[in-house]
C-alpha cells in the first residue's frame, strides 16, 4: 500500500504506457493479435491502477497534493522529479487513462489506413504517458517535458493515418494532402506557444529563488514575489503557451484542421485530453503563481472566450463537413471552460473543471461516432448523409443522445459546465470589471442557443429524414461490439456526471476553493 | 600523451582500435585526477575540462570511422591516407583542448583543419567536391592568417605567449579594453568564425559539406566545429576575459544573425546535406549565444557550461542525422529528399532513428536536444540582461522555425507516398552503421531523460575557469 | 637614425606598389614576378629590423620554393600566358580597393595609437637563440608542425595522384 502513496503508483501510471509502447515495438509485425492484446491489457492495467489510486486518494483533504513524491532529477538547475495529484488533477488523470482504454478498444477492429497496429498503438501509449505526466507533474520543467511529449505521437498520428484528401491551402503553391498540412500546423502552433512558455518558466525560476517547483512557486507568487512588467510579461508568455493548446480564439486555427484530418482515435484523444492540457495549465500554473496578473488579464480572457463561443457556434453553422462541425464546436465549448476560469470564482473554475471532463467525454464520443460514420459512408458531407436513424439505428441513436448532451441538456454532463460558467461570469471575483463579464455572459448565453441550433440542425440533416438513394442498396454496417464497448461507457459517464455532478465537484471543489483563497485571499 | 600517433597504420580496424585505446589514458587521468597538471611551462594543461573534451573528440572520431568503413571500402578512395588524415585532425583537436599558449593553440587549430581541406576534396572525380574543397581551403587559409594576425598583436603588446601571462599583463597594464586588444579579439573571432561557420563567415560550409564524402562532412560539422568552439572558448575566457563587454556585443549580433539566417535558408533546401549544413550553421548560433552573453555579464562559468553541454549533445545527434541521410540517400539514390517518399517503411529502424535525430535537433523533449536548448535559454535569461532576454526571444522564434524543416524530413520518409521505390532493392544498413545509430540514439535519449549527467560539467567549467 | 628611417619608408613604398601590382596586373607571369619583389622587399624589411632569420626564411622558402613552384605550375599547365582578360574585373576592383583601403586605415590608426613610440625588442635576436628556444621551450609545437606537414604531404600526394579508375568514371 505504501507503494501507492509514495509516488511509485503515480509514476507507474505515467510510465507504464511508455514501457508498454517500447515492448510493442519489439513484437514482430506479423503478430497483430498479440500487439493489440498487449496494448489493450497495458492500457487497462494503467486505468485500473489509476482507479486504485482514486480510492487511495483522501477526498477529505482534496486541496492537498497527495500520493506524490519528490526526487532529484537535474541537480545543476534544481529541477526535480516532483509529482502529486490533488482534486484538480485527479479527475483529468482518470479521464485520460479511461479514454485511452476506449481508444484502444475501438482501434482493435477499426484501424485507420495504412493498417499498422504496431506503430499506431505504440503511439497511443506514448501519448498517454505524455498526458498522464502533464497532469501529475508538479515541477515546471517536468511539466514542460510531458507537455511536449504529446506533440510527437499526435503529429505522426495525424500525419501518417490522417485524412488523405487533397486540398488547396492558401500559401502553398501545390495542392497538399490535408493530413500533411494539418499535422505540421498543429506541431508548429503548439511549439510556438510552448517555446515562449519555457522562457516564462525560466523567468519564474530566476525571480523565484531558483526553483521550478510549482507548490513553492505558488507560495512565492501568493506572497507577492512576482510583480511589475516582469510578471506581466511572464503571464503573457504563459498565456500564449496555454491558449494555443486550449485553443482560444484567435489562436484556434490549427484545431479544425487537426481534428478533421486526424484519424478517429486521434481526434478523440485530441479533443478529450490534449485540449485540457492548456486549460489545466491555467488552473494549475498561471493563475495560482501569478494571481495579480491573472486578475489583470481576466477581462481580456473573458472577452476572448466570449468571442470564441460565438465564433465557434457561427462557424459550426457554416460547416458541411460533420467532423469539422464537431471540431468547431470544441472551440465553443472550450470557450465556456475559459470563461469559467476567467471569472476567477470557485463556481467558475469548478464549472471549468466539470466542463473539461464533460467536454472530454461528450466530444470524445461525438468524434467516435462521426469517425465511425465517415468510415461507413466514406463521406463526411452532411449534404449527402441523411436518414442515418434508419440506416444505422444504433449509431444514430447514440448520435442523437450525444448531441443533446453536447448542447447542454439539463441532466446530462454538458449542462453543468455551461450553466455554471455563465453563473460564474455573472458574478466574477471582486474587483473585476462587472460590465465586461456580464457582457461576456450574455454572449455566452447567446452561444448556448446557437449551440443548440447547430447541433439540432446537424441532427436534422444527418439523422432524420429519408436516406438518399445512394445508400439504399449499399450494405452498411451498424456499430459492432468493439465500437459499442468503446461508446457505452462514455454514454454512462455522461448520464452519471449529469445526474451526480458531485462525482467531479467532490474532488475539485475543495481544491479550487483552497487555490483561489490562497491566490486572492478570502 | 594521447595515442593516435601510434595508430597510423593503414587498416580501418587498427584505426578503430587505436582510437578506442586512446580513451584508456583519459579514463586513467580522470580517475587519478586531483588538480590540473601543467606542462611545457604552462602552455599545456590536463584538467577535467580538457579530459571531457578529449573524450568527446575521440568518440566522435571513432563514430566517424565506423561511418566511413563501408564508404571507403567501395574502393574509389585511399583507405590508409584517409584514416591517417582523420587521425591527424583528431590529434589537432586534442591539442587545442589542452593548449594554453598562442603557439600551441594555433598549431592545434591548423593541425585539426589542414587534413580536412584535403579530405573534403577526397572525391576526386566529383566537381562539387573539388569546388567545395577549394573554397574551404582558401577561406581556411584566410582564417588562419586572421587568427595569426590577431595573435601577433597580442604578442606584440605583451611579449608573452602563455595565456595566463598575457591576460595578467593586459590587466596590470590596464590594456584590456585598448583598441589593439579589441582588434586582436575581432581578428581572432573572425578567424575562428570560419571554423565554426557563423554568419558572415559561413559561405563555404554548404558547398563543402555537399561536396565532401559524407563521413567527412559529418566530421566537419561536428568535430571541426567543436574544435573551433573550444579554441574560441579558451581564447575568449583565458586571454580576452577582461574585454568581455566589447566582444560580447559582437558575438551577440553574430549569434542572432547566425541562428536566423541559417534557419531561413535551411527552409528552402531540398538536398539533405545542404539542409544539415544550414541547420548546423543555425545550431552554431545557439552554441555561441551563452558565450556571447557571458562576455557581457562576466559569468563565464555559466556560459561555458551551457555551450559545452550544447556542443556535446549536438555532436551526437548531428552525427546521427548524417547517418540517416547517408542511409536514405544511398537507398533512394537521390540527393533530393523530397524523393524519399515513404522510405521509412522499407526500414522502420532507420526511420525511427532518423525521426529521433531530427526531432532532437529541433529540441523536442524528451530527446537530448531539448536540454541543450534549455541550458542555452537558461543562461540567456539568467543574465537578467535585456540583451540576453532579447537573444532568448530570437532563439525561441528560431527554434520554432527550425522545427518546420526538421519535421519535413520525417514527414517525407513516413507520410509521403512512395514515389520511385524499387521493391526488390534491399535496404543497406551495415553493422558498423548500426553501431553508430544505436550509440548516438542512446546518448540522445539518455541526455534528454537524465540531463543530470551534465551537472558535473558545471563543476568542471568552474575548475576550468578557476585556474 | 635619419638614414635608417628614409630607407625603411622607401622600402615600404616600393613594397606597397609591387603588392598592388600583383593584384592589378592581368598577366599571370607579371603577377608572379611582382610577388617575388614583394616578398624580397618584405625580407629586406625584416633585415632592417635585424631579424635575419625571418628574412632568410622568407627568401629561401617563399622566393626560392613557393614562387618557383608557382612559375612551374603556370608554365607546365596549359594556363594562358600573356594578358588574360578574365583576370580583369573592374567592378570588384573598386570594391576591393575600398575595403582594402578602409582596413588599412583602420589598422594603421589602431596600431599607431597602440604601439606609438614603443620599442619592443631591445636586444637583437639571433638565429642561434631562435634555434635553441625552438628545440627546448617550444619543442612540443615544433613537433606538432611536423604532423601538419606530413598530413599536407600525404593528402597532397593522394589528391594529385593520377587515378585511372577515377578518370574513366569522370569521363563517363
Amino acid at each position: 500500500m505504501e507503494l501507492l502513496t509514495n509516488g511509485v503508483g503515480l509514476s507507474v501510471v505515467v510510465f507504464f504506457p511508455l514501457i508498454s509502447a517500447f515492448i510493442i515495438t519489439l513484437i514482430p509485425k506479423a503478430q497483430e493479435q498479440l500487439i493489440k492484446g498487449f496494448a489493450l491489457v497495458s492500457s487497462l492495467i494503467t486505468f485500473v491502477l489509476s482507479a486504485v489510486l482514486l480510492f487511495q486518494f483522501d477526498f477529505s483533504s482534496a486541496d492537498k497534493l497527495q500520493l506524490g513524491n519528490k526526487i532529484s532529477w537535474i541537480k545543476s538547475i534544481n529541477a526535480n522529479y516532483e509529482i502529486g495529484i490533488d482534486g484538480i488533477s485527479l479527475p483529468l488523470l482518470v479521464l485520460s487513462t479511461f479514454i485511452t482504454v476506449l481508444a484502444i478498444i475501438y482501434s482493435i477492429e477499426h484501424l485507420p489506413e495504412p493498417k499498422s497496429p504496431k506503430g499506431f498503438l505504440a503511439l497511443i501509449l506514448v501519448l498517454e504517458t505524455g498526458m498522464n505526466g502533464t497532469f501529475v507533474a508538479l515541477d515546471l520543467i517536468l511539466f514542460f517535458v510531458f507537455f511536449e511529449i504529446v506533440l510527437l505521437p499526435m503529429y505522426f498520428m495525424i500525419g501518417i493515418w490522417g485524412d488523405k484528401t487533397v486540398r488547396t491551402v492558401s500559401g502553398f503553391k501545390n495542392q497538399i494532402e490535408t493530413r500533411l498540412y494539418a499535422s505540421i500546423k498543429f506541431f508548429v502552433f503548439t511549439l510556438f506557444g510552448s517555446a515562449f512558455m519555457l522562457l516564462g518558466f525560466l523567468g519564474l525560476y530566476y525571480r523565484g529563488n531558483k526553483t521550478f517547483s510549482i507548490p513553492e512557486l505558488i507560495e512565492l507568487g501568493t506572497s507577492g514575489a512576482f510583480t511589475g512588467t516582469f510578471a506581466t510579461l511572464v503571464f503573457a508568455v504563459l498565456f500564449l503557451g496555454f491558449a494555443v493548446k486550449v485553443p482560444m480564439w484567435p489562436l484556434h486555427t490549427w484545431l479544425p484542421d487537426a481534428h478533421t484530418a486526424a484519424p478517429t482515435v486521434g481526434s478523440v484523444l485530441l479533443a478529450a485530453i490534449l485540449l485540457k492540457l492548456g486549460s489545466y495549465g491555467f488552473v494549475r500554473i498561471a493563475i495560482p503563481i501569478l494571481p495579480e496578473q491573472a486578475k489583470a488579464w481576466a477581462p481580456a480572457i473573458a472577452i476572448l472566450s466570449a468571442i470564441g463561443i460565438i465564433y465557434g457556434s457561427l462557424a459550426c453553422l457554416a460547416q458541411t463537413d460533420l467532423k469539422r462541425l464537431i471540431a468547431f464546436s470544441s472551440v465553443g465549448h472550450m470557450g465556456f471552460v475559459m470563461l469559467g476560469i476567467a471569472s476567477l470564482t470557485p463556481i467558475g473554475i469548478n464549472a471549468a473543471m466539470i466542463g473539461m471532463v464533460a467536454h472530454g467525454v461528450i466530444t470524445g464520443l461525438l468524434f467516435f461516432l462521426s469517425g465511425s460514420m465517415a468510415h461507413t459512408y466514406h463521406t463526411r458531407d452532411m449534404g449527402r448523409l441523411g436518414g442515418n436513424m434508419k440506416l444505422l439505428p444504433k449509431t444514430g441513436a447514440l448520435l442523437g443522445f450525444t448531441a443533446m448532451a453536447s448542447l447542454g441538456l439539463p441532466g446530462l454532463a454538458g449542462f453543468w459546465g455551461e450553466f455554471m460558467a455563465l453563473l460564474g461570469a455573472y458574478n466574477p471575483l471582486d474587483g473585476l470589471n462587472i460590465t465586461v463579464f456580464r457582457t461576456s455572459m450574455v454572449a455566452g448565453a447567446i452561444g448556448t442557443v446557437l449551440t443548440a441550433g447547430y447541433l439540432l440542425w446537424m441532427l436534422q440533416r444527418v439523422n432524420l429524414g429519408e436516406p438518399s438513394d445512394e445508400w439504399i442498396d449499399k450494405d452498411l454496417h451498424d456499430a459492432d461490439i468493439y465500437e459499442l464497448s468503446a461508446w457505452i461507457p462514455l454514454v454512462v459517464l455522461t448520464v452519471l456526471i449529469g445526474v451526480f455532478p458531485k462525482l467531479i465537484f467532490g474532488a475539485t471543489n475543495d481544491a479550487v476553493i483552497a487555490m483561489l483563497s490562497k491566490a486572492f485571499g478570502g | 600523451m594521447i595515442l593516435p600517433r601510434k595508430s597510423k597504420y593503414y587498416v580501418a580496424a587498427f584505426a578503430l582500435l587505436g582510437t578506442l585505446f586512446s580513451l584508456a589514458p583519459l579514463v586513467i587521468q580522470w580517475a587519478n585526477y586531483t588538480s590540473p597538471i601543467y606542462a611545457f611551462e604552462n602552455s599545456f594543461v590536463v584538467d577535467k575540462f580538457s579530459i571531457i573534451l578529449k573524450g568527446l573528440f575521440i568518440l566522435i572520431t571513432y563514430l566517424t570511422f565506423l561511418l566511413s568503413i563501408n564508404f571507403i571500402e567501395s574502393d574509389k578512395y585511399y583507405q590508409g591516407e584517409y584514416y591517417y588524415l582523420l587521425l591527424s585532425s583528431l590529434l589537432g583537436a586534442l591539442i587545442v583542448s589542452s593548449s594554453r599558449d598562442l603557439l600551441t593553440i594555433f598549431i592545434g587549430i591548423e593541425l585539426a583543419s589542414t587534413p580536412m581541406f584535403l579530405l573534403s576534396g577526397w572525391k576526386k572525380g566529383d566537381r562539387k567536391s573539388n569546388e567545395g574543397a577549394i573554397k574551404f581551403f582558401l577561406l581556411g587559409v584566410l582564417s588562419a592568417s586572421l587568427i595569426l594576425y590577431g595573435f601577433s598583436l597580442l604578442y606584440g603588446l605583451s611579449g608573452k605567449l602563455v595565456f595566463s601571462e598575457i591576460s595578467s599583463h593586459l590587466l596590470s597594464a590596464s590594456l584590456a579594453n585598448s583598441p589593439v586588444v579589441l582588434l586582436s579579439a575581432i581578428l581572432v573571432i573572425s578567424g575562428i568564425g570560419f571554423k565554426i561557420s557563423v554568419v558572415p563567415f559561413h559561405s563555404w560550409a554548404p558547398d563543402t559539406y555537399e561536396g565532401a564524402p559524407l563521413p567527412v562532412t559529418a566530421y566537419l560539422s561536428v568535430s571541426s566545429k567543436a574544435t573551433g568552439f573550444v579554441a574560441l572558448i579558451i581564447l575568449l575566457t583565458k586571454v580576452f576575459a577582461g574585454s568581455g563587454s566589447s566582444w560580447g556585443i559582437i558575438l551577440v549580433i553574430i549569434s542572432g544573425l547566425t541562428m536566423t539566417l541559417g534557419n531561413l535558408v535551411a527552409l528552402q533546401q531540398n538536398n539533405p546535406v545542404r539542409l544539415l549544413a544550414y541547420s548546423s550553421i543555425s545550431q552554431a548560433g545557439f552554441i555561441l549565444a551563452p558565450i556571447a552573453i557571458s562576455g557581457i555579464t562576466g559569468d563565464y562559468q555559466d556560459g561555458i557550461f551551457a555551450s559545452v553541454t550544447y556542443l556535446i549533445i549536438y555532436a551526437f545527434m548531428n552525427l546521427g542525422a548524417f547517418l540517416s541521410v547517408h542511409l536514405f540517400s544511398n537507398y533512394a539514390g537521390s540527393t533530393n529528399f523530397y524523393e524519399w517518399g515513404g522510405v521509412a517503411r522499407k526500414s522502420p529502424l532507420a526511420g525511427v532513428l532518423t525521426t529521433v535525430f531530427f526531432f532532437s535537433l529541433a529540441g523536442i523533449p524528451p530527446l537530448g536536444g531539448w536540454f541543450a536548448k534549455f541550458v542555452v535559454f537558461r543562461s540567456l535569461l539568467g543574465s537578467a540582461n535585456s540583451i540576453g532576454i532579447a537573444l532568448g526571444v530570437v532563439g525561441a522564434i528560431n527554434a520554432v522555425i527550425a522545427l518546420v524543416y526538421y519535421a519535413r524530413i520525417s514527414k517525407v520518409i513516413w507520410m509521403d507516398e512512395p514515389k520511385s521505390i524499387n521493391e526488390e532493392k534491399i535496404f543497406q544498413f551495415e553493422n558498423p552503421l548500426k553501431v553508430v545509430g544505436v550509440f548516438t540514439v542512446l546518448i540522445t535519449f539518455v541526455s534528454g531523460i537524465f540531463p543530470g549527467i551534465f551537472s558535473y560539467l558545471g563543476e568542471v567549467s568552474s575548475i576550468f575557469f578557476g585556474n | 637614425m635619419e638614414i635608417f628611417e628614409i630607407v625603411t619608408y622607401f622600402v615600404l613604398l616600393l613594397l606597397v606598389s609591387t603588392a598592388v601590382r600583383v593584384v592589378t596586373t592581368s598577366n599571370v607571369i607579371h603577377a608572379a614576378i611582382s610577388l617575388v619583389f614583394t616578398l624580397a622587399l618584405t625580407s629586406v624589411l625584416f633585415l632592417l629590423l635585424s631579424t635575419e632569420f625571418v628574412a632568410l626564411v622568407l627568401v629561401l622558402v617563399y622566393i626560392g620554393a613557393v614562387i618557383v613552384l608557382f612559375l612551374f605550375g603556370i608554365m607546365i599547365t596549359r594556363a594562358p600566358l600573356g594578358k588574360n582578360a578574365e583576370l580583369d574585373n573592374d567592378k570588384n576592383k573598386k570594391l576591393g580597393a575600398a575595403i582594402a583601403g578602409s582596413i588599412f586605415f583602420l589598422f594603421s590608426y589602431i596600431l599607431v595609437n597602440g604601439f606609438d613610440g614603443e620599442v619592443i625588442i631591445t636586444s637583437g635576436s639571433s638565429t642561434e637563440l631562435l634555434g635553441e628556444i625552438l628545440l627546448s621551450r617550444f619543442v612540443f609545437p615544433f613537433e606538432l608542425v611536423s604532423f601538419v606537414l606530413l598530413a599536407a604531404l600525404i593528402g597532397g600526394i593522394t589528391l594529385a595522384r593520377k587515378d585511372e579508375a577515377l578518370i574513366d568514371e569522370d569521363q563517363v
